[in-house]
């Protein structure tokens, strides 16, 4: 690693800081500005407003807005964000180390399938370019780029688990399946604990989720590769491998698909963000009890700590792929210096 | 390459053999898995103030007092015998049944009963205020006994006994200075112990060895509550066979479609859900009641209820549900199904006419209560101003935002939604009808005669006394109008054919122990 390059990450980590707390800050003061109250809406007007008063004082929200809000940085710097407010006033650290591998098992298997799906089909679009295929992959990932999400969901388990019944409709793991949990990311756990008939049925239930997000992205990605493979093959150095006697598919596949590397990272960063909100409604529709989930419901109950601590993780996963794909450039393109 | 093919089809192999495996372990036990689209809040009973919540509560514990399943009859359960009363009515005496026993074996206490009450009013839990408002003070008098003095002299105390904060919870488990909302275990007293709760996903009861019923022993050994985010789901889980009954809540559109499926029983629960609308009093219009009584004259819940929900809803004509002792048929015995020459009359003797109309502003929450909420209010617009002396302006706003500002008396006319606590008439009126308790549910309402009606029958525990006086506030409700009921929504249980046993009455109630397979 040379210097530069070392002084660019540490300089990219260090940026990552005020961006969050920038995020942070904003989503504390609208939240609260925000009409409605959580007492109110965690225990009904059946409650008197002395009751719900005493209930406030309990959790701190009748403290000064200042305090609240150095306290709440101080939770983001030790990554303790506490209680929820409502629905049973848990830690909230320990619910995201239950719901956070869940939306990370499922986004993780979806970009991939989404960005290599998306690429070699993008590819071979290009490499078939006026055919019919062409026509038909360019047609498709229109189609599918302007699927809702929830709908194309609903549609999977209608067909491969009511229909077929190939796949389990829902959740991330059978009623009556036994897994120990470590690290509550299931496929993990299933492979340190040895329990394959687990890894099995988490496998099954992964597979219609995956596929419904991943899917939803994998539009963008076809039409973005497509374009600029065809950029790229009819640049000179693809012309002169041709004059060469290079066979067709070595130069799509190896040669000119290399190339387009660099704009389908930068994508494959800014897709993420729009994974995670897709995320939402995938683990609605298949009940994959995720982060996505848990944000939706924070912000319905107006809970606070809870919206606070989603997005701040939502904000640190971003920054933190956003980087990832920043190195990669350096990987893929050694001709990028920092 | 050829390595990693070979890892690929391991890996669906094992995919596919998995599930057979699963059948396997399935047969061992006798389980029952039931979905929904509830979820739990906080399962202690220091706690918990949520539906679902005492839903598990009650399959791993028992309140003192209980219900013939099925039935508003109200029985003793962890009491052995119907509680004493003084004669002033304030202090409530309980014997507890000997040899009761939590599922690690602990025995059950009347010090243990007076503990877990004490931690419902102290903890500052979601059901704290619903307890402070009844229990003044709690003495253990011996081992099997405790008293309970009220805050004031409430008839229907026995009914308050079987509501969740009066099932103990294990002193094991759950210590007296703090709650334990988020258990790993409940080993309650109930036909049930809670042996697992992935939140979001499941929650699993096993069978209590330690089940004080022998009578009424479980015939499923274990129960599995699966958790579903979306209610479309839930349905096809049950279609698909997934689960075994799909519980609160399909809706009645689903439940349609679900009734023609082979293989599946769909049934109707009365529950008692009630829409109803508000007329704050603390704002004019609606400080005049002959205004309130037209505006409750013009409705015609019949209409609203075919419109809307092709009749799958039962039409309200009174706060109060069918089922419920002293319920009577108030608004029907008034205004009929609609009576629009008394609106009209009454209107036009207000000085209203089609000159000078009479403007309000209906407000909803458009998600909140489902999407049938908007054309609920259309329907109501239309026939208000089919009076030709009313116009109505629609207003929405979201959840969070409506249910503050309605309750904070900011909204003069609006929709609500209301769930009893247990199935006594005062659960219903009380908070809507009474001056101390109207102002928090943004009612502002106060009237001496309803006052005198509602406190009398409220604190007697002489049935003709209450009957008496339990009529005479539901009459009362027609002329003044605080709050217009519209209609019940029922609930769908969706149960696999050959499942029995399905017995939910006026208190909500679902007990896992009596289902059964034929």
């Amino acid at each position: 690693m040379t210097r530069s390059f070392r002084n660019f990450i540490i300089l990219r980590i260090l940026l990552t800081i005020p961006m969050v707390l920038i995020l942070s800050t904003i989503v504390f003061f609208v939240i609260r500005v925000l009409p409605g109250d959580p007492i109110l809406s965690a225990v009904g007007p059946r409650v008197s407003e002395e009751e719900r008063e005493e209930i406030r004082e309990a959790l701190g929200l009748n403290r000064p807005l200042v305090t609240q809000y150095v306290d709440y940085l101080e939770q983001i710097a030790t990554l303790d964000f506490g209680d929820s407010i409502v629905g049973g006033r848990r830690p909230i650290r320990d619910e995201l180390a239950e719901k956070f591998p869940a939306t990370v098992e499922l986004a993780v298997p979806a970009m991939l399938l989404a960005a290599v799906f998306g690429v070699v089909s993008g590819a071979f679009a290009a490499g078939h370019r006026k055919q019919p295929a062409d026509y038909s992959l360019r047609l498709a990932s229109v189609v599918i780029y302007s699927i809702p999400i929830f709908w194309l969901g609903l549609m999977m388990q209608v067909i491969f688990s009511g229909w077929l019944g190939w796949f389990p409709l829902s959740h991330r793991i059978g009623p009556e399946v036994d897994l120990t949990r470590h690290t509550n990311f299931y496929i993990i756990d299933a492979i340190i604990t040895g329990n394959w008939n687990a890894l099995g049925d988490v496998l099954l239930h992964l597979f219609l989720p995956t596929v419904t997000l991943g899917t939803a992205l994998t539009g963008v990605y076809i039409r973005l590769t497509r374009v600029n493979m065809i950029e790229i093959l009819n640049a000179d150095f693809i012309t002169a491998g041709r004059a060469r006697g290079l066979p067709e598919r070595r130069l799509i596949y190896r040669h000119a698909l290399h190339n387009t590397f660099i704009p389908i990272l930068t994508l494959i960063g800014l897709q993420f963000a729009i994974l995670l909100a897709g995320a939402v409604l995938t683990e609605t529709v298949f009940s994959w009890p995720g982060i996505g989930r848990y944000l939706i419901e924070g912000i319905n109950n107006r809970n606070y700590p809870v919206v606070q601590a989603t997005v701040t993780i939502f904000a640190m996963l971003v920054a933190a792929i956003s980087l990832i794909m920043d190195i990669m450039y350096a990987f893929i393109d050694p001709r990028i210096r920092y | 390459m050829k390595r990693f093919s070979v890892f690929l089809v391991l890996v669906m192999l094992v995919a596919m053999i998995s599930p057979m495996a699963n059948l396997a372990t399935a047969q061992e036990a006798k389980t029952i898995i039931i979905g929904t689209t509830d979820e739990p809040s906080g399962l202690d009973s220091g706690y918990a103030y949520a539906t679902h919540d005492w839903e598990i509560l009650k399959n791993t514990g028992d309140a003192l007092m209980g219900y013939v399943p099925g039935t508003a009859d109200l029985i003793p359960r962890l009491a052995a015998d119907y509680p004493e009363v003084s004669d002033d009515g304030l202090v409530w005496t309980f014997t507890l049944r000997e040899g009761i026993q939590f599922a690690d074996g602990t025995p059950l206490t009347a010090q243990i009963v007076a503990d877990s009450v004490t931690r419902a009013l102290t903890l500052e839990g979601d059901i704290t205020g619903f307890v402070q408002g009844f229990i003044a003070g709690i003495e253990v008098i011996d081992e099997l006994t405790v008293a309970f003095t009220l805050t004031q002299p409430y008839g229907f105390f026995g009914f308050v006994a079987a509501t969740g904060p009066f099932i103990p919870m294990n002193p094991n488990t759950n210590p007296i200075d703090e709650l334990v909302t988020n258990p790993e275990t409940i080993l309650g007293v109930g036909a049930y112990m809670m042996t697992e709760w992935q939140e979001d996903e499941q929650l699993v009861l096993e069978r209590n060895p330690y089940y004080w019923d022998t009578d009424n022993e479980p015939y499923y050994d274990r129960v599995i509550i699966r958790y579903f985010a979306d209610p479309t789901t839930l349905s096809l889980a049950v279609e698909n066979g997934e689960i075994d009954i799909a519980w609160r809540t399909v809706g009645p559109v689903e439940a349609a479609r679900l009734q023609e499926i082979e293989g599946l029983v769909v049934t109707r629960i009365n529950a008692p859900t009630l829409r109803y609308l508000v007329l704050n009093h603390a704002f004019p219009p609606h400080d005049n009641n002959n205004v309130n009584a037209a505006i409750a004259a013009a409705i015609d819940r019949e209409t609203l209820v075919d419109r809307v929900f092709e009749g799958r809803t039962v039409p309200a004509y009174s706060m109060v549900p069918a089922g419920v002792p002293y319920q009577t048929e108030a608004f029907l015995d008034a205004y009929g199904f609609q009576d629009l020459d008394t609106a009209i009359a009454l209107l036009e003797g207000e000085g209203y006419s089609a000159d000078n109309m009479l403007e309000l502003t209906l407000w909803y929450p458009p998600e909140h209560y489902g999407t049938t909420t908007a054309d609920v209010v259309q329907v109501l617009k239309e026939q208000l101003e089919s009076t030709g002396l009313i116009t109505v302006t629609l207003e929405v706003q979201n959840w969070a935002t409506y249910i503050a500002a309605a309750t904070d008396g900011e909204y003069p006319f609006f929709i609500l939604g209301w769930f009893p606590d247990y199935p006594d008439p005062s659960t219903w009126l009380d908070p809507f009808g009474t001056c101390t308790q109207s102002p928090s549910m943004g009612v502002n309402y106060c009237d001496e005669n309803m006052e005198n009606y509602l406190i009398t029958a409220g604190t007697s525990t002489d049935p003709a006394v209450r009957e008496e006086n339990y009529a005479k506030a539901q009459e009362l409700w027609t002329q003044h109008a605080p709050t217009i009921p519209l209609f019940f929504e029922p609930e769908y249980i969706t149960v696999r054919e050959g499942i029995e046993g399905v017995l939910i009455g006026p208190p909500f109630e679902f007990l896992y122990s009596e289902l059964y397979e034929e």
